[in-house]
């Protein structure tokens, strides 16, 4: 089987229509993005290798902050999470979200700003002028004064926006779990289509079965890695 | 040297003037995720975010001279809108950058020591009026 996904002009219209159901949620969550390779030229193979590797990790990265802050993940992070939100820089997403005139959009807000806060913690920590600042992990092969690295980080955060946009947008209509269901499964439908000869899901019955192997084989290989 | 600035005796632009300079007392205390979020959200209920979208790009290329609403009751909205921007989720106990841009901005509005005693009370005391707080408010006009 094949995966059946979303171009970037539909999901725009969805996240401008209203959702009603789990079907239009799954349809949402089937908008793959783009590639980071595909941003690219003319690259050496080792260089491919690279770039696929940090494109994974960053998608992994992502999509693991959104699980400890919906709960889900190792206990021992989720407490680290729910420590620091007292502390800079993750006050800073509780003291906006609360700045929210509707209450309705605090907690989506609130995931939001934690989310992108998270992402752009490096080893130095976070600057004050530039909390929000999110980047690929990893740097990217090339040449001095070459602006692979600055592409690369647009494209995350893209990427980042592009998957926030359609949680905040479930989250609003459908609630907290469905909002979870829809960053596991779009994050799912972007590794696949990002690579989908690493996953063969042809002989995959249903659409669930063909992500829960995309997920086992992503997990797999995360695991290989580290 | 601002050669080229235009010089601009406008309440509205002053205003503009006086939010930035406590937004920068704000922002050594906290990122700009938080403040920029406080700032839109007490700018909005007060009816004073369309003053902020008209001017804000413009005022780099301006000389802003001291010029306030001749309207007691606008002076007090735009004065309460900048106490409770600083005085919002940041705590100013433990970030003087805070108190000291406002008092800088609110030393300028001119306001009556009783109206500036009220908005003390209210944004930086916890808003209850009792004898102890009366004492403090008093200690802290000096410094608006």
């Amino acid at each position: 089987m094949k995966l059946k996904q979303i171009d970037e002009y539909e999901y725009k219209q969805m996240l401008d229509s209203k959702l009603c159901s789990k079907q239009d949620m799954f349809r949402l969550a089937s908008f793959p993005y783009v590639s980071l390779l595909s941003k690219y030229k003319n690259l050496m193979s080792y260089e491919q290798r690279k770039i696929r590797e940090i494109e994974d990790d960053s998608v992994f990265a992502f999509f693991h902050i959104l699980s400890l802050l919906f709960g889900i993940g190792s206990q021992s992070e989720i407490d680290t999470i729910n420590r620091n939100m007292n502390v800079e820089p993750l006050r800073s997403a509780v003291i906006a979200a609360r700045q929210e005139l509707d209450p309705a959009e605090r907690a989506p807000k609130y995931f939001e700003l934690a989310c992108k806060i998270l992402l752009s913690l490096d080893k130095r920590g976070y600057s004050m002028m530039n909390v929000i600042n999110i980047r690929v992990r990893g740097k990217i092969p090339g040449m001095p004064f070459s602006n692979r690295q600055k592409i690369a980080d647009e494209w995350f955060s893209t990427f980042v926006n592009f998957k926030l946009e359609g949680m905040k947008k479930v989250y609003r209509e459908l609630g907290a779990e469905m909002a979870y269901t829809f960053v596991v499964s779009s994050t799912l439908h972007s590794l696949y289509h990002f690579a989908p000869e690493r996953y063969h899901i042809e002989y995959c019955q249903s659409e669930d079965e063909a992500l829960h192997k995309v997920l086992r084989i992503f997990t797999e290989l995360k695991d290989k890695r580290s | 040297m601002r050669l080229f600035a235009k010089r601009v005796r406008d309440p509205e632009v002053c205003f503009c003037q006086n939010v930035v300079e406590v937004i920068n007392g704000l922002s050594q205390a906290t990122t700009n995720v938080a403040w920029l979020a406080i700032a839109r959200r007490v700018l909005t209920e007060r009816g004073l975010i369309d003053i902020i979208a008209k001017h804000a790009d413009n005022l780099g290329g301006y000389i802003v001279e001291e010029c306030y609403p001749s309207d007691r009751n606008a002076l007090l909205n735009q004065a309460e809108a900048l106490f409770e921007i600083s005085n919002c989720e940041i705590d100013w106990i433990s970030n003087p950058s805070i108190s000291v841009a406002l008092g800088r901005v609110i030393k300028k509005m001119g306001l009556y020591d009783s109206e500036k005693k009220k908005l003390i009370i209210k944004y930086m005391l916890g808003g209850e009026n009792s004898e102890v707080n009366n004492m403090l408010a008093n200690e802290m006009l000096d410094l608006f």
